[in-house]
């Protein structure tokens, strides 16, 4: 059973996550000049009430455009160099999805060290071929060639990650059937027609059953596994880790006197982190996976975790 | 409370949150939009006929606002109006693409006027490269003032190229839209252009 030191903790990280939520939202207060500031989060802009731009969205384009994105890296590096992923853990709406799935789930499961060390890798690799097909697509804009090839590519050629977000399904096209549906209730039919539904609700890609497979499965795994997708598919994490955020200047830090050596942390960790054992290894918290959730730190007994900044 | 009671709380709260975040976006989505009348700031400006459409789309492609102002020839301040409008464009040529219309000729005005809502002559409107009309004055604009009207539509054409990675998609090629033919059509505004300068000087002689 939890402490209450740790509960409490975890209703004002819930809190702070959905206040984040409807400021990212926040065209559903009537405020809706769009900012234009690149967030390190997997957050589409086609979502209709976005504020700001999810920045894995801007690195796609502007690489596919044939410009360097100086102004999103520049702000992913001021951020992996302070608070290193903490976007991920308090801010980004599909991480808080995933938080609120874990908390619905009936059993964790702790996958074994192997195939948790493999998998996590995927996501550089989702990272890394997402770069080189934008890459290519970038220079052969630049140069005026390979038009065909552009062509064919169609809507995948300037975003070849968006079709496959599970955050652009969820919050863009579920919205987007749901408000058809409740609009039109005599046309439920056209559930059953997902070329009809794709072009009624003007979703793009023709993948449109792929995608709410892909999601459903995601969704399933996240009742089991916390963070699925973070700890495993989510390029935007990867490329924060990728930046440095392993060596933020927020961390946690390890009181070795208090220390009782429980386990509890390690336990804990939405991202399978073997928390004591890096504690003990480098002193702090440095791990590119931490999404600096703090879960740890208040799950501790002995209270021996503590938030360091700049140490 | 008893410990299976706080987790069937938990569950109950988390799903509500779920289903909250997307009732939001859905609820966004459904509310139906103020509807703004055609031709007035905000709404999308009409491609009445092939030409507008034209310079629209060169606007588009170009990422230029296009300045347009619907004048009278039978009108006294249309005609002054006129007469600045076309100083004022050579100063902005580089920045923003211009548009004559006259009412109540079969050239371009008569179609555009109903389309624009245009009940007053002169009347200037501004449209953004994303074919939203941005601004639009009924009456006399001085060059002060027009030169305001024209740096305003400017800045949020700037604040609209920053913005553009919101438009996730590049702005379609059309094939009728070639440089060459804007170019030519750009000549034959420009010889209009010429000739109503030259019906305007008649006119203005004429009234003194």
């Amino acid at each position: 059973m939890p402490s209450k030191k740790f509960t409490l903790f975890k209703i004002v990280r819930t809190t702070v996550q959905f206040i984040a939520f409807i400021i990212l939202n926040a065209c559903i207060l009537g405020v809706c000049e769009r900012i234009t500031i690149p967030l390190p989060i997997l957050y589409p802009s086609t979502v209709p009430t976005t504020m700001f731009l999810g920045g894995f969205d801007v690195i796609q384009y502007r690489i596919s455009h044939a410009i360097f994105p100086f102004i999103a890296l520049g702000i992913f590096i001021v951020v992996a160099a302070t608070v290193g992923r903490a976007f991920c853990g308090w801010v980004c709406p599909f991480g808080f999805l995933q938080d609120l799935m874990s908390y619905i789930g009936y059993k964790k499961v702790t996958v074994s060290k192997g195939a948790h060390n493999f998998l996590k890798q995927i996501k550089y690799m989702v990272l890394f071929l997402t770069i080189l097909m934008v890459g290519i697509v970038g220079v052969l804009t630049a140069q005026d060639r390979g038009k065909e090839f552009i062509d064919a590519l169609g809507y995948y050629a300037y975003q070849p990650f968006t079709p496959f977000s599970p955050s652009e399904t969820f919050f863009t096209v579920i919205p987007k059937i749901v408000s058809y549906i409740t609009s039109n209730p005599s046309q439920l039919r056209v559930l059953l027609d997902p070329m009809l539904l794709m072009d009624l609700i003007e979703v793009q890609e023709p993948i449109l059953v792929f995608r709410i497979v892909f999601l459903g499965i995601l969704l399933t795994l996240m009742f089991f596994i916390p963070r699925f997708w973070c700890r495993y598919l989510c390029p935007m994490g990867a490329l924060m880790a990728t930046l440095g955020s392993e060596y933020s200047l927020l961390t946690i830090k390890r009181n070795i006197v208090r220390c009782i050596e429980c386990e509890a942390c390690s336990k804990v960790c939405p991202m399978q982190i073997p928390v004591l054992k890096v504690l003990k290894e480098k002193g702090k918290l440095m791990d590119s996976e931490c999404i600096k959730c703090m879960d740890c730190m208040f799950i501790c007994p002995e209270n021996a975790l503590s938030i360091t900044v700049m140490e | 409370m008893s410990s299976e009671a706080k987790i069937w709380a938990v569950r109950c709260i988390s799903i509500v949150l779920i289903i909250v975040m997307i009732a939001v976006i859905t609820a966004y989505t459904l509310t139906p939009k103020p509807t703004i009348p055609a031709g007035y700031p905000g709404s999308t400006a009409p491609k009445s006929t092939f030409t507008i459409a034209k310079v629209l789309d060169e606007s588009n492609r170009t990422g230029k606002p296009v300045i347009m102002l619907f004048y009278d020839k039978t009108s006294n301040i249309s005609m002054k109006q006129l007469l600045v409008f076309l100083n004022v464009k050579q100063q902005y040529a580089n920045r923003s693409l211009f548009m004559i219309l006259e009412v109540n000729t079969r050239y371009n005005g008569s179609e555009a006027c109903e389309d624009y809502n245009i009940v007053v002559c002169p009347t200037t409107i501004s449209v953004l490269s994303n074919y939203t009309i941005y601004k639009r004055y009924e009456g006399l604009l001085n060059e002060t003032m027009l030169k305001l009207f024209i740096n305003d539509t400017l800045a949020a054409q700037q604040k609209l190229l920053v913005k553009s990675i919101g438009h996730l998609l590049p702005p379609k090629e059309n094939a009728c839209n070639t440089g060459e033919s804007i170019q030519a059509f750009d000549l034959v505004r420009h010889k209009r252009n010429l000739n109503d300068l030259i019906l305007v000087r008649k006119d203005l002689v004429n009234s003194l």
